[in-house]
């Protein structure tokens, strides 16, 4: 699943790719949005090591009530995404916007998260569009 | 998980609709909890107001979202 | 640090009343709301979702009431540890049964085969979550209905990331842990 609003406003799959994976050596995001990523991952793995020395590092780039938007937000994710983990289900909507069932979601998307520019979305979303054209009528 | 047409007799119709007509969110959301309305609903408020409201770029939020999905092996 | 909004509630629109809502729960403390309040609107639909969890639906509010604490417990956080839901106590949760809920429940004879699997639902979702698996669900259908696994499943999920991101506020800090 994206956010139709992110990506009208320019959010590519890249500039997540990179969020994600190298946002501690990248020069794509600034010490702000650095330390907001560092703040999800303790949150989500060692939230012992948010204390106070981290949040006064946060509270170099960000207000009170910034940090406290970002605390929640990111709390209600660490709460949920397990929880959503363990239900095994895939998003309705393809990453091309067609409805589809939960097995072709499971088969375009496969079986763990990874980037939509991964080689075996990209062939399974290619494959997927194949079949709509092929379908009799078209 | 509920169908769509299911969700769309139910109290989340409205959401549904909305998902349907603009492509986002992903109704799965209401899908998968609809069993319970109420609770469903009153978490989506949530997840909006959380997700779409506030000072922080939402890029940046949208980011955080799908690094914490792909760390809890979340395939939604 | 964060600091609850140093404000008079009705200055906060809304806010009074998700604090009057919120006493179900804390018994005055309103450390919580007032954190969230920095937020236009985050502490009205994070209180609203999270008040539904706990004191609606169908599951029994005392099994809900104990999960709620047991998760506090292992966030390591003292503030949703410490507080405790009047209506619960009301309906005869005492802190016996609480303990018993947040340690060893498998072996205990209070708790009958369902609220067992709730606790154990509850305990591995943060620790295990590859035990949260279709075998898992299959033997909770056979206790509770889907409407109220996903019920459960609900607050779990709440109230485990609000304890997480309150047990950061807590770390070594002050004015964020309730007063009991």
């Amino acid at each position: 699943m994206r956010s139709a609003s992110a990506k009208r406003n320019g959010l590519t799959e890249e500039r997540i790719d990179e969020g994600i994976d190298n946002w501690r050596d990248s020069d794509e995001f600034t010490d702000a949005e650095k330390l907001a990523l560092e703040f999800s991952e303790l949150m989500q793995f060692e939230p012992e090591k948010i204390d106070d020395a981290f949040y006064a590092r946060l509270g170099e780039h960000y207000s009170t009530p910034e940090m406290v938007e970002l605390g929640v937000f990111i709390g209600f994710n660490v709460g949920y995404h397990t929880f959503f983990r363990t239900l095994d289900f895939y998003p309705m909507f393809t990453p091309d916007g067609r409805l589809v069932s939960q097995e072709e979601s499971r088969r375009i998307y496969g079986e763990t998260p990874v980037s939509h520019r991964d080689d075996r979305v990209v062939r399974a979303l290619a494959e997927s569009m194949e079949d709509v054209d092929d379908r009799p009528g078209r | 998980m509920l169908e769509i047409d299911d969700l769309l007799e139910s109290e989340l119709a409205g959401f549904v609709k909305k998902c349907l007509r603009h492509r986002a969110p992903d109704p799965a959301f209401h899908a998968i909890q609809g069993h319970n309305p109420a609770l469903s609903k009153a978490l989506y408020i949530a997840w909006g107001t959380v997700f779409n409201t506030g000072a922080i770029d939402h890029e940046l939020k949208e980011i955080i979202r799908v690094q914490l999905s792909r760390a809890a092996l979340c395939n939604y | 640090m964060i600091d609850p909004v140093d404000e008079r509630a009705g200055a906060v629109p809304g806010l009074a009343e998700t604090e009057r809502s919120f006493t179900q729960l804390s018994g005055g403390d309103a450390t919580f709301p007032r954190i969230l309040a920095h937020v236009p609107g985050y502490a009205e639909a994070m209180w609203g979702a999270m008040s539904e969890a706990l004191f609606e639906g169908a599951v029994d509010h005392r099994l809900k009431e104990i999960i709620r604490i047991r998760l506090a417990r292992t966030a390591g956080d003292p503030y949703f540890s410490n507080l405790r839901s009047t209506s619960a106590a009301e309906s005869g949760l005492n802190e016996d049964l609480i303990e018993a809920g947040c340690s060893d429940f498998e072996s205990d004879p209070r708790f009958d085969e369902s609220e067992k699997w709730a606790l154990r639902y509850a305990s591995r979702m943060y620790a295990d979550p590859a035990g949260v698996d279709s075998v898992f669900y299959e033997e909770g259908k056979r206790h509770f209905t889907e409407a109220q696994i996903m019920e459960l499943g609900g607050l779990i999920a709440l109230f485990h990331g609000m304890a997480v991101f309150m047990s950061t506020l807590g770390n070594g800090g002050a004015g964020t842990r309730a007063v009991v």
